[in-house]
């Protein structure tokens, strides 16, 4: 009886006490939040981002920040899991009350967070997690909170899609990984098939982004005698696939999402994996002289990390970073003027992927559209554009 | 030939490899369980370490493979005795019969972020010293890597029970699985037993992963799946029936692929609703022993 | 284990609950911080789930890996219910309760055949074919998952902000408790602690364990499914990821964490492990290890958790302090019965395997006797009392009681003919008080069932005043009455004994088989044992005593069988079957072997 209630009031006491920490931020600080997965499924893909919000934010404090103030970061990590990405965000909204966002990584945490994002006025910018909906959610919207610097699953499909149409292709098979990623990207390929009045001659087949061998799959592509296969595979599951072709002896050409330009598919698999997979990219480290830079900065600023290991990433934060802080130049710390300042930029020339110098508008919110990317292809361990 | 049937024989080889490790792994958890009633819920990790290890050694350390397989082993084998120390000895003699369970867990955990930290969250190549030349049995192909874990992983597993039922040692392994007491009275170490019960069992997860690291790749997070589908395969056959293990890892193994060739949406789902059913009219496992409890 | 001190009753009882109350209300407007209240939603909920997951596997010793899937059942129906279908969450709600509900029946009644490892591997491959099929099936979403799931709303048409979310939770968290606490301090509890301390007893006893194992199953679903309704309308969103085994792996370790069987371990496992993680947020590296460890240093120190082994440390003061209960002599009375309570068996064989333990028994058990069974070890005496009591089928032969045939009964249905039975191996619920124990055995006496005792109607709590000192009476009747409130683990070998006496006379037995009631006992407690079979037979119940004990059965017994190799190979009194050549063979060897010897 006695120990009942003194645990229920040691409980609370407890409670309040840890709740309670010394977490408060300083409304004079700057910060800008990161809603990162750094561990789960896509760490790559965050740590890449990682370089690129740190570089970016370097740059801008050695230039003397805002204002002569430098801003923070304050990064978290959802574990690629749905419901810590939502916490994080609420915290960095609530807590750190930051003046916005650069995340998420992983399409099926971005979904669960920009309505918070958006229920809250946070501007907040996606610079990896491709899947459509999450501009799409908001995009009707009168003000929607929520851009991206990526190349979305609709738009990644089409460059495939183009090329297929172009060199007349016409028995295509389609696999994907059981994914938020992997689904989505069926359902682009899908839909941009039936615009096309395509069909597909296999699949969709579905495998584990951590199968190790999809012969069971490939082989009722060859039985459907395909000449190409579209497969929305990360990097390692995409080295199991073209070992199980050869095991199999299926020998036709294949393309695939970004993934494959992930430079862990080339140090996985080896040269002779990746000889004649297509990728689509929004961003070679060759392209332009500015690109040739940035590169260079990577590897060389952070190369115990690894330098630009996976540069597409990289870039795409380094640009989504600089146009939130550009926009913070413009109006200040206020989100909901950051929001709308963001739409107005008509003047970001040093862009490193290929977006204009207005990448957004009202209307738009996807910064990299259909002319920003383009299908490459790897040859001899380096990537060349595929036409 | 008949389409269906290459596709059929192609997932049949291609199942056995896969499930001769599964059959390597629950062979663990056999030993384990009949000596003391546990199983470590975290043998995938060991199969983790030792392909890490392994990949290490062989990799970065340009070790000859089979004194890479010896040292990844022979690790996870003295994790084991580590295991059974920490987790297993403290516990064993709760009320509430299940702390094992959750304190393997723990562990598992542990090395998984012990894993992360020393080899990082990615993937890693491990190049197979058999090479990559496709080999041909029949109409299937098989990477040599594939068919070195059939061999090898069915051949240990014959090799511990010839050891369990043969060898002085592994008598007395089985004596104390079948009477603790009786055992200790007849002047068996019983702890000592107990200490080998889990290195045998930590080391054959050990000696599954570097088999299998070459064909998965080596990843602080490989170990999850096979270690739950290996006690998966560990209930088909029995827990204590070891060839009824065997059968039931490579039934695994062989199911996945077919069914994936059926439909490959399913075919996670139906190994483990197939393991329902057969639990629901065989609550020993297919081939357990029917327990009788004395009362 | 489940000591009744520390289930406050009364007026400290409901200090308890206006303290939760007001911590409820209070907590959200002092700490008023959006982030601060969503983690508190997700503990209160998952605080729900844990308080389930514990009747499980606290109180009825069972376990499951797969829980996850339970929860994610209600979570999906309700998110369905409420996005595809259009329905409020006041309806979508409880739907999806009732959902996990089924979904735990469905799965209990085959799995619940199994045991140990067995029903572990049931829930886990149940848990991973959840997370599979919401992964795969597109009904669900799969990864892309729910969108726009609304939460609930008010009277007025507006939906709840984040703080009357959270007073939601957290009040249906409290009344989870308070109902759980009652089932604990009911017969209900009793009876699924029993379960954990041993089924066969409890079988004897009148309890149809199967289906109160069942019941505890879906008690945890309905727990479960509750929390993953309020998952579901949380954040508006859901997908496949959340329903992995991890999530199942923390809600058994919260359970294990806070200590099963106790009424506040769920709540404090709860808040550890969904708190602690939070506050190492920031430490992304090392996070796992301190998950991990503390997983494992609480399990390995603390085995009871952490409000477990505060209990063991404040009961040692306690315990002799009982509350007083004037014991119900008029029990003793009602043990008599107007005898007429034959048995017999006839051509009575049992094989395991190629082993004979009976063959073809016929006896008759003359009622208001006590009728001894006598025999070398392994004989076949136990053998036959669990065929007679139906823990055994008998390969052949039948058994009739008072004219029923009873042939291969179930033992609890044995119970309800009044057939019970003590044990050769002691089988005490260990984790119930010595009192508890013994009102275990008026099962099948108690009127009131599951609803009257969750809600503890007037009639249950009267009920349960009554039998409690009916129960004082039959301790003091063997003679332990002092010991009530101790733990029975705790009690010497010879009071064990005496409390399962005890224990099966709550039965109102017509006829009681004690099996080597004497086994183990020094002799005072021998003297103290005939007497009370003695005073059983004088109030008319039948008794069937196995025994090696020579002196004790030839002086209590009117009737002695004696069984070798599984035969009756003599009957009679005492007298005649010391003198029979054929028992003294079976004991002490041939005239020819005892020649050589």
């Amino acid at each position: 009886m006695l120990s009942r209630r003194r645990l229920f009031a040691l409980v609370a006491i407890a409670l309040a006490a840890v709740l309670a920490s010394p977490n408060r931020s300083l409304a004079a600080e700057l910060k800008l939040g990161a809603a990162f997965s750094l561990s789960g499924g896509t760490e790559d893909y965050g740590r890449a981002a990682l370089m690129g919000l740190q570089l970016a934010v370097k740059e801008y404090n050695a230039k003397g920040g805002y204002r002569g103030q430098p801003i923070q970061v304050v990064v978290y990590d959802d574990e690629t899991k749905p419901q810590k990405g939502v916490e994080n965000v609420t915290r960095l909204i609530t807590r750190d009350k930051v003046f916005g966002i650069i995340g998420p990584i992983a399409s099926g945490v971005g979904l669960a967070i920009i309505d918070i994002a958006q229920k809250n006025e946070m501007p907040l910018i996606d610079t990896v997690a491709t899947a459509e909906p999450i501009i799409g959610r908001y995009a009707a919207a009168p003000k929607s909170y929520i851009f991206r610097v990526s190349l979305n699953d609709g738009i990644q499909s089409s460059f495939i899609v183009d090329y297929i149409k172009q060199k007349g292709l016409k028995r295509v098979g389609l696999m994907h990984d059981s994914t938020g990623w992997g689904q989505s990207g069926r359902d682009s390929a899908q839909r941009l098939f039936k615009e096309a009045g395509l069909t597909f001659a296999a699949g969709p087949e579905v495998f584990d982004q951590n199968d190790t061998d999809m012969t069971a799959q490939l082989t009722k592509m060859q039985d459907a005698k395909v000449d190409f296969i579209i497969s929305y595979s990360l990097a390692p599951a995409a080295v199991q696939i073209v070992k199980s072709m050869q095991k199999i002896g299926l020998k036709v050409p294949w393309a695939s999402t970004w993934a494959l330009v992930a430079p862990n598919f080339l140090k996985l698999g080896g040269k002779e994996t990746a000889e004649g997979a297509m990728a689509v990219t929004s961003y070679t480290p060759d392209h332009s002289e500015k690109a040739k830079k940035l590169h260079a900065t990577l590897n060389q600023d952070f190369k115990d990390q690894g330098g630009d290991f996976f540069p597409v990433a990289t870039a795409q934060t380094y640009d989504g970073v600089r146009l939130m802080l550009r926009a913070l130049d413009k109006v200040g710390p206020d989100p909901k003027k950051i929001r709308d300042a963001l739409e107005e930029i008509d003047d970001f020339h040093e862009a490193v992927t290929k977006m204009k110098p207005k990448p957004f508008s009202k209307e738009n919110h996807e910064a990299l559209g259909r002319d920003a990317g383009f299908l490459a292809v790897w040859r001899n361990g380096e990537i060349f554009s595929a036409n | 030939m008949d389409p269906v049937f290459i596709k059929l024989w192609q997932a049949i080889i291609s199942g056995l490899s896969i499930g001769s490790i599964y059959a390597l792994i629950a062979q663990g958890y056999y030993i384990t369980f009949i000596t003391t009633a546990t199983l470590n819920f975290g043998q995938g990790e060991f199969l983790m370490i030792g392909a890490l290890v392994g990949l290490t050694c062989y990799v970065s350390l340009g070790v000859p493979f089979p004194i890479a397989l010896a040292i990844a082993v022979v690790v996870t084998g003295l994790m084991g005795i580590m295991l059974e120390r920490v987790a297993i000895r403290p516990v064993i003699r709760h009320v509430l019969s299940y702390s094992w369970v959750l304190s393997t867990v723990a562990i598992s955990i542990i090395l998984k972020n012990l894993a992360v930290n020393l080899w990082g969250p990615e993937q890693m190549k491990f190049p197979s010293p058999f090479g990559d030349q496709v080999l041909k049995i029949g109409s299937a192909g098989i990477f040599p890597q594939e068919l070195f874990i059939i061999v090898c992983a069915v051949g240990t597993v014959l090799l511990v029970q010839l050891f369990l039922r043969k060898s002085l040692l592994g008598k007395a392994l089985m004596a104390v699985a079948n009477n603790r007491n009786a055992a200790a009275v007849v002047g068996i170490d019983v702890k000592r037993m107990v200490m080998l019960a889990f290195m045998l069992s930590s080391a054959l997860a050990g000696l599954g992963g570097i088999l299998i690291a070459p064909v998965t790749f080596g990843w602080a997070y490989m170990g999850t799946v096979p270690g739950i589908k290996a006690f998966a395969a560990a209930i088909i056959g029995g827990l204590e029936n070891p060839i009824g293990i065997l059968i039931g890892g490579l039934m695994i193994g062989l199911m996945e692929q077919l069914f994936g060739v059926i439909n490959s949406s399913l075919k996670e789902g139906v190994i483990f609703l197939f393991i329902l059913i057969m639990l629901a009219f065989r609550p020993t496992g297919l081939m357990g022993r029917r327990a009788i409890d004395k009362v | 284990m489940r000591l009744p001190i520390f289930a406050a009753t009364g007026p400290l009882g409901w200090l308890a609950v206006a303290m939760g109350a007001i911590t409820i209300w209070a907590l959200p407007l002092v700490l008023d911080d959006p982030f601060f209240i969503l983690i508190l939603q997700s503990l209160a909920y998952l605080y729900i789930a844990a308080i389930g997951l514990d009747i499980l596997v606290g109180w009825t010793g069972q376990i499951s890996l797969g829980h996850a899937g339970l929860y994610a059942v209600g979570a999906y129906t309700s998110a369905l219910l409420a996005t595809k279908a259009g329905f409020p969450f006041w309806i979508s709600a409880p739907l999806g309760v009732a959902a996990s509900g089924l979904t735990g029946v469905a799965l209990a009644l085959p799995s619940l055949r199994t045991k140990g490892v067995y029903l572990a591997m049931v829930t886990l491959a149940f848990g991973f074919m959840a997370e599979v099929t919401a992964n795969r099936w597109s009904f669900t979403g799969g990864p892309m998952g729910i969108m726009a799931i609304p939460g609930p709303t008010l009277p007025s048409g507006a939906e709840m902000n984040a703080t009357q979310y959270f007073w939601l939770i957290g009040g249906t968290a409290l009344m989870v408790q308070m109902l759980a606490t009652n089932l604990y301090r009911s017969r209900v509890g009793r009876i699924l602690f029993a379960l954990q301390g041993s089924e066969a007893a409890a079988e004897t006893l009148g309890i149809n364990v199967y289906v109160w194992k069942v019941v505890a199953f879906v008690l945890s679903s309905v727990c479960a499914g509750l929390g993953g309704v309020f998952f579901a309308h949380q954040n508006g969103f859901i997908n496949s990821e959340t329903f992995v085994f991890g999530l199942s792996v923390q809600m058994l370790a919260s359970v294990l964490m806070g200590g099963t069987g106790t009424l506040l371990g769920p709540l404090v496992g709860s808040v550890m492990l969904n708190l602690l993680p939070t506050l190492f947020a920031h430490l992304h590296e090392y996070h796992l290890y301190i998950y991990g460890g503390i997983i494992l240093a609480t399990i390995v120190f603390l085995p009871k958790g952490i409000v477990g082994s505060l209990q063991l440390l404040l009961s040692a003061r306690h315990l002799s302090s009982p509350k007083q209960i004037v014991p119900d002599m008029s029990v003793l009375r009602d043990l008599g019965h107007d005898t007429g309570m034959t048995l017999s068996a006839r051509g009575l064989c049992k094989e395991f395997g190629g082993v004979h333990a009976l063959s073809d028994i016929d006896i008759d058990i003359t009622p208001g006797t006590v009728h001894g069974l006598i025999g070398p070890n392994g004989s076949g005496k136990s053998t036959f009392v669990n065929v007679l009591t139906g823990i055994y089928r008998p390969s052949a032969g039948t058994v009739e009681v008072a004219g029923h045939r009873v042939t291969g009964m179930n033992p609890h249905k044995m119970a309800r003919l009044g057939v019970t039975r003590t044990f050769q191996s002691i089988r005490l619920f260990g984790e119930l008080t010595v009192l508890d124990n013994v009102m275990v055995g008026f099962h099948l006496a108690f009127r009131r069932g599951f609803f009257a005792h969750l809600l503890q109607t007037q009639s249950a709590v009267e009920e349960e005043a009554a039998f409690r000192a009916k129960a004082q009476a039959l301790l003091a009747f063997v003679g332990i009455a002092n010991r009530a409130n101790d733990l029975a683990q705790n009690l010497s070998y010879g009071q064990q004994r005496l409390l399962e006496i005890a224990r099966a006379l709550a039965v109102r037995p017509k006829l009681l088989l004690l099996d080597e009631p004497a086994a183990g006992i020094n002799p005072t407690e021998l003297h103290h044992l005939a007497e009370i079979i003695g005073q059983i037979k004088a109030a008319g119940v039948t008794q069937v005593v196995i025994e090696h004990h020579m002196e004790l059965i030839m002086g209590i017994s009117d009737t002695i069988s004696v069984f070798d190799f599984g035969q009756k190979i003599a009957e009679g009194n005492a007298v005649k079957v010391q003198a029979d050549p054929k028992v003294i063979e079976a004991y002490l060897g041939t005239p020819a072997e005892l020649a050589h010897a």
